[in-house]
Formats: structure tokens, C-alpha cells, sequence
């Protein structure tokens, strides 16, 4: 008992040493230390569904980590996330991914849109089958079955905004997300413009299950009209404006 | 077989004369490799007060290598390769090109042909550099590991690319000298100005610029805009108010070496040279770059370029909007008194940054935020939100003005149109 009041006492002791070697009004915390990604990202890194920030509450860490890596040495263009993780050593990024994969923010409720139907049964039929004739595999060959990616390094989909899945199929097929010979590349540039945005409506209503919020992932859903593809082709540019 | 008899006992006496030379020679090797290792690694040392790694990589590039892209006023340049390739390295150079390249800014002859070099390269300061402390330099570079790699062509623009040009900016502006020790002076107080003139080339940013990219002497360390970059150096002399007058020696060294003290913490491109290069070198010398610099005679700052004039009403507007937005946004970390944190947050009060006559550090701060140098001393750094997609320009300058003009801060208020400026350029 002795013993264990002395561990508590000198426990206290160094709690208080350590905290009295930071002033006191501020924690010494991970979340204190990243305020500058939590700014936009929310402190369980939530994203923001109207926004352009994505989600990375529950993301895989190595991914995480991949992405904040690519930032620094500049594989991954983006001026404001190259800035942020300028010279940031490994051990430290690798702090900061795990953090955001512990997280579990709720899932924002899918926004209204206004998509033609037609474009979310492209969507569907791109994530759950590819595309044979263009040479598009399903994104489920890699990101599986539901989605959620395969750790270390596959990211889970679901609950991305719109605007960051497009500009991430665009950031690929035009070479500025990702190192040289990296899948993701020639899949994007195997896309066509109605592709890529018919995976940015349907990627971005997935809902993990039981967290869905609009009807087309339940069973018995309808599909407007059987996915012929010809038909889908069809579309003219242009037409799925926003 | 004649011939052979008589061969014999010269070939004999020549071996036998050959034995203690063989010896000597395998001597002076083992000791001159123990020498060249001790020598590689001094210059490994003064490569890096000399921060050439940050300018000869790329970002995600091999070390040395060059191809960074380095943007000035007159077009972009593009590092060369400072390792030993024979091809798109110095492989093929002498050490007197090396040399040359430090001291005169003059690069080698041969196929290229020798042709100046663009003062992006800080032989400015180099000059100083010493011929011993360049060969070590010189074995360091020679010691690495040599990688084939072309940096692309340079973009600069007409006249600029003509080298031959700078025939006229080398007359006007270089002046080519070792340091001279002064003897009024201590040894450590030699020591700092020949680390903070030669290879610390911290004139090339802390002093102002003239229109032709010339330190303008007069105010050397008296604080400087960088160009293209878009930050602003702050001053560095005596000065109480805007440089290094109230501060400690020790709270010097402590910012060199891990990127943040009690007075201030470094940011934008000051950060890179911490982590890059002042967090490496020994407190000896550290403390000799303090001594230095807190015997710099007070200098006042140079005027900014453009200087936009508010009414009284309208500065009256920013700054109480500038109040609220502070209360709101700011003071959690940095305090309502604006004192910071000490050695986490730095002040805002008294800080020469934020109250230089140039207001271009506190607006882009507040824009773009960011960690602070990630250093030995500081491995997870703290850091600051950007705030450019909350607020918009008149919010930043009424943030901006409120804090160079609260807390004895007296500094000129900041008009929106210059955050519009500096919202849309390179972050970097």
C-alpha cells in the first residue's frame, strides 16, 4: 500500500514537473499541437461535407501517413497541406495520421443533390464493376467489397465530400496526385469527364451501414431505369451541372 | 645473360630503396585518411552553416542534387548538381573551381565554357568564406555519393539570361575578400561575424534589396523584404524596437537552435534554415553568431515600397473590428495580453515581426498559419490554424492592425488591399 502511494506520489510529482514545464494555459496535447490541421479538418477530423476538406476521422494510418509523406517531398500537389507539412519529421507525421485514424466522427447526412439518376447508376456500376471496355477496374477490386479500404495503405471511400473525391480523380489523371506509376493515375485518365463525375455523386452518398441517410443503398432499392450502358454513354458534356 | 646479371643487383637496389618509401607511403595514407575523414567531416559541418542543402535539393529530391526551383525577380533558376557526377555534377571540377565558383562566383571553363554566376548563389557572402574552410567544404562534397541527375534548364528571363550582363552588376555590387579578422574585437566575436558575413549569408535575406537584386550596405541586417518570396526578413541589429535589443544572448541561440524562444519563433522560409542548417551548429558557435549580432549598432528599417495612407474613421473601423476577431480567433493561444505562451506561442507584443514597417509576416501568418520548425529541440512543434478561408481581407487587416497597435505595439495599421496581395501568391 505504502508502495503504491509513494508510485501515485511521485506519478503526481512528475505529472507536475511536466506540466509546470509548459506554461499552464495551454494542454500539452497532440490536439493542442495540431491546431493547424484541426482548423480544417475538425478536431476528430470530420471533414467538412459542404466543404472541401476531407474526412479523415477512422482513415487508415498509413495512408495518412502516405499522403502527408507525398505532401512534404512534394509527390502530392497541394500548396496549402505542402506548406502545412514542410520538413515535419517522419516520427511526427506518423503521430499526427494515428491520431486522426483513432477518431470516429459521425458521418454528415448526405447532402440534397441534384444529380440525374442516370449518373449514380454510372457511378454504382464504375465502383462495383469498372469498366471492361475503357479498362477501368471496380473500385472495389482494391477498395473492397464495402469500400473501406485495405490498411496499411488503401483509403476507405465512404464519406468524402463531393468537391475533394472530384478533385482527386482530376489531381490523378493530371499527374499531380501520386508518385510516377501509381494505379490511381492510369485509372483516372482512363476516365471520361461523365465518369469522373457520376463517381463524385455516387462516392460521395455512401454511408457506412446503418449510417445511411438517403435511400439508394437499401435493400429494394429501384434503380429509375436499367443501366444500359450505350444509353449512358449517350450523355452529352456539360449536362451534369452541379 | 649478361644482361640479366647486371639487371639483377639494380633490380635488388631498387627494391630494397623501395621498401621504406613502400612504407612511408602506407603511413602518410593511413594518417591522410584519418585526416580526409577528419577533414569531410568539418566540412560537413560548415556545408551545413553554409545551409547549401537547402537550396541544392529538391523537394523530394536526392540530397545535393539540385533542381530546386528557385523563383526570382528576374526568372527561375534551377539549382545545379553539387555532387560528384562527371556528368551533371562537379565531377569533373578542380578544387580551385570550386574555388572560384565560392569566392568569385565564377564557374569552370571546359565544354560550357566559364561563365558567371547568378548572385541567387550567395557568393556575395561566400567570398568570405575561408580557402581552408573551402577545401574542407570541398572534401565533403567530393565524399558524397555521386547521383546522375540533370536539373532543368534555367528560365530567366531577357537580358537576364545573358550572363555576360553581369559584367556590370559584379562591378557595382561584388566585392570579392576573404574575412579579415578585426582585432578589436574577440576571437568569438570574429568567429560569429565570419559565420553571419560568410556562410551564414544572412545579408541575403536580412538586408534590403535594391531594384537589381544588390544588399544595400548601409543597411546591412537592418531588416530586408525577400523577393518573390513574399516574407519579410526582420532586423537583426541592436535596434530596441524592431531587432535584437531586448533580447537575451541566450534567447538567440535558443531560436537558432530549435526554432523558437521566449521572444519569438521563426517562420516562412527562417524555419527552413533552422531546420536545414542553424540547429546543427555547436553552441560555441551559436553563441559567437549572438555576440556578433548584439554588437550590430542599432539600425532603423528600411522603408516599405508601398505604403498606403487610411483615414483616422477607417482605422478606427479595423481596429475595433480587429478587437473582436482577436478575442474570438487569437487570444487562446497567443493571450489578451498578447504576451503568448512562453517558448510555445510567441508574443505578439514587442515583436519585431509583427511591427516591422513592412506588415507582409503578421498578414501572411495569419493567412496561411503553420507549424513552427520541427528541430532536435523541437521534434512536434506546435502550431498555428490558417485562417485565409474564414476570414476575409478586411477581417486579416483589422487583425492585423489590431495587434501592431495594441499593447504599446504602435506600429502602422494594415490596409485590406495588401492582404488582397498576399492572399493569392505562392505560400511557400
Amino acid at each position: 500500500m505504502r508502495r503504491i502511494v509513494t508510485i501515485l506520489a511521485l506519478g503526481l510529482l512528475a505529472a507536475g514537473a511536466a506540466s509546470s514545464a509548459l506554461a499552464a494555459s495551454v494542454p500539452n496535447t497532440l490536439k493542442q499541437r495540431i491546431k493547424a490541421c484541426t482548423a480544417c479538418h475538425g478536431e476528430q477530423g470530420g471533414g467538412g461535407q459542404q466543404d472541401f476538406y476531407p474526412r479523415l476521422g477512422g482513415q487508415h494510418a498509413g495512408y495518412l501517413f502516405r499522403q502527408l509523406r507525398e505532401f512534404r517531398e512534394g509527390i502530392r500537389a497541394y500548396p496549402v497541406m505542402q506548406y502545412m507539412a514542410n520538413r515535419l519529421p517522419d516520427d511526427y507525421l506518423h503521430e499526427i495520421a494515428q491520431y486522426f485514424s483513432e477518431q470516429n466522427p459521425p458521418y454528415p447526412p448526405v447532402a440534397q443533390n441534384t444529380f440525374n439518376p442516370a449518373l449514380i447508376v454510372l457511378g454504382r456500376q464504375l465502383t462495383n464493376q469498372g469498366n471492361w471496355r475503357t479498362g477501368v477496374p471496380a473500385c472495389e477490386a482494391c477498395h473492397g467489397p464495402d469500400l473501406r479500404g485495405t490498411p496499411p495503405y488503401i483509403p476507405d471511400l465512404l464519406g468524402q465530400p463531393i468537391a475533394y473525391i472530384d478533385a482527386q480523380l482530376g489531381g490523378w489523371a493530371a499527374g499531380t496526385r501520386g508518385p510516377k506509376g501509381d494505379v490511381m493515375r492510369w485509372v483516372a485518365s482512363d476516365l471520361s469527364q461523365q465518369d469522373i463525375r457520376a463517381l463524385d455523386a455516387y462516392l460521395a452518398t455512401l454511408r457506412p451501414p446503418g449510417q445511411s441517410h438517403v435511400s439508394l443503398l437499401k435493400p429494394g432499392y429501384q434503380q429509375p431505369r436499367p443501366p444500359v450502358e450505350s444509353r449512358v454513354y449517350e450523355f452529352p458534356n456539360g449536362a451534369w451541372g452541379r | 645473360m649478361k644482361r640479366l646479371l647486371t639487371a639483377l643487383p639494380v633490380l635488388i637496389a631498387a627494391w630494397v630503396l623501395a621498401l621504406p618509401a613502400a612504407a612511408a607511403t602506407g603511413a602518410t595514407a593511413s594518417g591522410s585518411a584519418k585526416s580526409q575523414q577528419q577533414l569531410i567531416k568539418k566540412g560537413e559541418y560548415l556545408a551545413r552553416a553554409g545551409d547549401c542543402i537547402a537550396c541544392h535539393t529538391a523537394p523530394g529530391g536526392k540530397r545535393f542534387a539540385g533542381g530546386y526551383a528557385l523563383p526570382t525577380p528576374f526568372g527561375t533558376l534551377y539549382t545545379p548538381n553539387i555532387t560528384p557526377d562527371n556528368e551533371y555534377g562537379i565531377g569533373q571540377w578542380s578544387f580551385d573551381d570550386f574555388y572560384n565558383a565560392l569566392h568569385d562566383g565564377v564557374a569552370p571553363g571546359g565544354v560550357l565554357g566559364g561563365h558567371y554566376l547568378y548572385p541567387a548563389f550567395p557568393y556575395p557572402s561566400y567570398t568570405h568564406i575561408k580557402r581552408s574552410d573551402a577545401k574542407a567544404i570541398w572534401a565533403y562534397l567530393r565524399s558524397l555519393k555521386p547521383v546522375h541527375y540533370q536539373p532543368p534548364q534555367n528560365e530567366m528571363e531577357f537580358p537576364f539570361n545573358i550572363r555576360q550582363a553581369l559584367i556590370g552588376w559584379r562591378l557595382l555590387f561584388f566585392h570579392p575578400g576573404t574575412y579579415k579578422p578585426n582585432p578589436k574585437h574577440s576571437k568569438e566575436w570574429n568567429r560569429g561575424a565570419y559565420l553571419v558575413q560568410g556562410l551564414g549569408h544572412c545579408g541575403a535575406c536580412h538586408t534590403d534589396h535594391n531594384f537589381l537584386g544588390a544588399k544595400k550596405e548601409g543597411d546591412y541586417l537592418a531588416g530586408g523584404a525577400i523577393p518573390v518570396q513574399n516574407w519579410y526578413a526582420p532586423n537583426l541589429t541592436s535596434n530596441q524596437r524592431y531587432g535584437v535589443g531586448g533580447w537575451s544572448k541566450q534567447e538567440i541561440v535558443q531560436l537558432l537552435k530549435t526554432g523558437i524562444s521566449a521572444k519569438n519563433a521563426t517562420f516562412g522560409p527562417m524555419s527552413d534554415v533552422v531546420h536545414d542548417s542553424l540547429q546543427y551548429l555547436n553552441d560555441k558557435d551559436l553563441d559567437a553568431i549572438a555576440t556578433y549580432l548584439k554588437s550590430l549598432p542599432a539600425k532603423d528599417e528600411p522603408e516599405p515600397p508601398d505604403h498606403q495612407e487610411l483615414s483616422k474613421e477607417q482605422r478606427q473601423i479595423l481596429y475595433s473590428m480587429g478587437q473582436h476577431l482577436y478575442a474570438r480567433h487569437c487570444s487562446e493561444c497567443h493571450q489578451p495580453g498578447g504576451e503568448g505562451v512562453k517558448s510555445i506561442y510567441p508574443p505578439l507584443k514587442d515583436n519585431g515581426a509583427i511591427i516591422a514597417r513592412n506588415p507582409v509576416d503578421p498578414i501572411r501568418m495569419i493567412l496561411q498559419g503553420g507549424f513552427e520548425a520541427p528541430t532536435q529541440g523541437n521534434p512536434r512543434p506546435f502550431s498555428m490554424p490558417p485562417f485565409a478561408q474564414i476570414l476575409n481581407d478586411k477581417q486579416v487587416a483589422a487583425l492585423a492592425t489590431y495587434i501592431r497597435q495594441s499593447w504599446g505595439n504602435d506600429a502602422s495599421p494594415v490596409p485590406p488591399s495588401l492582404v488582397e496581395k498576399y492572399r493569392t501568391i505562392n505560400m511557400k
